[in-house]
């Protein structure tokens, strides 16, 4: 039964919610992920020529 | 007479007002003057180490490195940030810097002129041969040291000018939340304060006595430690303005939103938290520092991530946020819609392009143990050329092509941005076949701050050649694209047509409550100290209380 009770400031969210509907930040998404994977290629080539240099 | 009256209002609308649009553009024009000399000296070193022209024996490789280094990375960089944010300040706060705010402003803009010439000077005369990093046991001229300590001391007051002008708006409303730029501003001369002092006592108690003969040695594992103590947290006095011109000019002039005032605000706190404590990680071969600390550092380094994706995120929000409004659809549809002729969107953002491998690079150095594959070699010379050299440094031209007619009540016309359109591809090309070529070369072992040299014929050596003569050809691209930057700068302080420029200052699309706790300076300021005590406390003690046998000086030119 609590776990279903809105507290005001849940109430006061959902509100938010109906009258601005979440941004599409899909390709935000898709991008950051793009750059991440950059950053472990590079890290895990460059690993790679340490292990084959030690 | 109606015309002239037209002008008159328009003039009067300026964004700043004139006195304090006086007191910026002095210190932006420095800033150009030295970006003019250093592109000069930055092209010759190319060209000698590219193996294409040698140098007249009145100068000297090493002589023009030096004056590459200290110009472009100290001087250009330190008056453009103090300068800008000046003019920033005031147009958040009303539109113009307060008498007491202006007058420091003119003081710090002397004390580093001054600065800058004595250390000009004596490069010139060849007497501080030292490299932008003033290693110790090289030894300058005193001149220099005192000339880069009066550089220093005048952003100091500079940044003092800051934040009075900022304790001024506090008073005057009580209870806001400070404009994210003031916020910004504030911040980043909280950082760069915190991070000078230790190379301050370093140029104050050991190289000028040194350098003057008063004390026979000096303790050089100290002096580096000092040094990198204020040289990590450079590269971030470097960026966080770079950063407020992204998270704060960039929406506007894109005709978009601040993305979240919070995030943003958030994103400078950890910045001002994790860029000082981290310096070992620019040592992590030195044998004087014990393998636990450094351990310490490069964890600290790379929680500096977070704060970078922060912003890669917030940008990328922006832009999508922004394009789906004007009618990009898909995934990507929105990339379509930013606006890629406007020069002042333009610049900055091939400069972001080139932050992504540049922050690649940067946690590929700080890893304890592959940065024992590029540590010296020329990889390290590439990746602050295509962080501060392009991130940085486009974000800057970029702000600059608004700036500048922003503060002389000119204009942009769409020729200038014609023009400045190519200075940028000319700069992006450029940087690219340098910094790549001197990746490529790093990996393969070819040493950073070497004359041009075929090791007697070494094969490995040998295979460099062609990288070295398209490191050449970059900075060639570099130079001309330097000139064109001047010209256009000239044209937008003398010539360009008199009218209104906007300064862009972007806000976000609602209004957004901010956590309070986030402009509690005590706070964090009390957990830089801890962090700062936790990471450097032992190891600097441990350094004065078992310092090795000091060396003499040396100079080796």
């Amino acid at each position: 039964m609590e776990t279903q009770t809105n507290t005001p400031g849940q109430t006061k969210k959902s509100k938010q919610e109906k009258t601005q509907p979440e941004e599409n930040l899909k390709g935000t998404f898709a991008a950051v992920l793009i750059v991440g994977g950059i950053i472990l290629l590079s890290w895990f080539s460059v690993f790679g020529l340490f292990l084959e240099r030690a | 007479m109606v015309i002239a009256r037209k002008e008159e209002i328009k003039i009067s609308h300026a964004p700043i007002a004139p006195a304090t649009a006086k007191l910026s553009l002095a210190y932006v024009w420095v800033a150009y003057v030295a970006f003019g000399l250093a592109a000069l000296a930055g092209m010759l070193q190319g060209m000698v180490r590219g193996g294409i022209m040698e140098l007249p024996s009145w100068t000297n490789y090493y002589q023009i490195l030096t004056a590459h280094g200290v110009l472009m990375a100290l001087i250009f960089t330190t008056f453009f940030i103090v300068g800008f944010i000046f003019s920033g300040v005031a147009r958040t706060t009303g539109g113009a810097l307060h008498g007491t705010a202006l007058k420091l402003g003119w003081i710090g803009w002397i004390l580093m002129v001054v600065g800058t010439a004595m250390a000009v000077v004596t490069i010139l005369r060849n007497e501080a041969s030292v490299l932008y990093t003033f290693y110790a046991p090289l030894k300058a001229s005193p001149y220099f040291y005192i000339g880069a300590a009066l550089l220093v001391v005048g952003s100091w007051i500079a940044g003092i000018s800051v934040f009075t002008s900022y304790r001024k708006w506090r008073r005057e409303n009580k209870g806001q939340m400070s404009p994210l730029f003031l916020f910004m501003a504030v911040t980043t001369y909280i950082m760069w304060i915190i991070a000078t002092l230790p190379v301050a006592a370093e140029v104050l108690f050991q190289l000028i006595p040194w350098s003057l003969g008063l004390t026979p040695t000096i303790n050089v594992m100290l002096s580096r430690t000092l040094f990198w103590f204020f040289g990590h947290p450079l590269v971030y006095f470097w960026l966080m303005p770079a950063y407020m011109a992204w998270y704060v000019c960039i929406p506007r002039i894109i005709g978009g939103h601040v993305f979240s005032d919070s995030l943003s605000r958030l994103a400078f706190i950890l910045l001002l938290l994790f860029s000082i404590p981290v310096g070992f990680h620019h040592q992590l071969m030195e044998p004087g520092i014990s393998a636990g600390w450094k351990m310490i550092h490069v964890t600290l380094t790379l929680i500096v991530v977070i704060p970078s994706l922060m912003t890669a995120f917030s940008m990328f929000a922006i832009f999508e946020t922004s394009g789906r409004k004007k009618g990009g659809v898909g995934l990507f549809g929105w990339f379509k819609k930013l606006p890629w002729t406007d020069v002042r969107f333009f610049a900055p953002f091939v400069g972001m392009l080139f932050f992504i491998p540049g922050g690649a690079g940067g946690i590929i150095n700080a890893s304890n143990q592959i940065n024992a594959v590029v540590h010296n070699t020329i990889w390290v010379t590439g990746h602050f050329h295509i962080t501060v050299g392009a991130a940085v440094a486009m974000t800057f031209f970029g702000v600059s092509f608004w700036l500048v007619p922003a503060l002389t009540g000119r204009t942009l016309t769409k020729t200038a941005n014609r023009m400045a359109m190519v200075q940028t591809v000319f700069w992006a090309v450029g940087m690219f076949l340098m910094s790549l070529a001197m990746h490529t070369m790093g990996l393969q072992g070819a040493p950073r701050r070497t004359d041009y040299t075929t090791y007697m014929d070494h094969p490995l050596a040998l295979g460099w050649m062609d990288y070295q003569r398209v490191m050449a050809f970059g900075g060639g691209l570099l130079f001309v694209s330097a000139i064109l930057m001047i010209l256009i700068l000239l044209y937008l302080t003398f010539y360009a047509p008199k009218g209104n420029t906007e300064y862009p200052i972007g806000e976000t699309e609602t209004k957004q409550e901010v956590p309070r706790i986030l402009e509690r300076w005590p706070v964090w300021v009390g957990l830089v100290a801890f962090l700062i005590i936790l990471a450097y406390g032992y190891p600097i003690m441990e350094q004065i209380q078992h310092q090795a046998p000091g060396s003499p000086p040396f100079k080796t030119w």
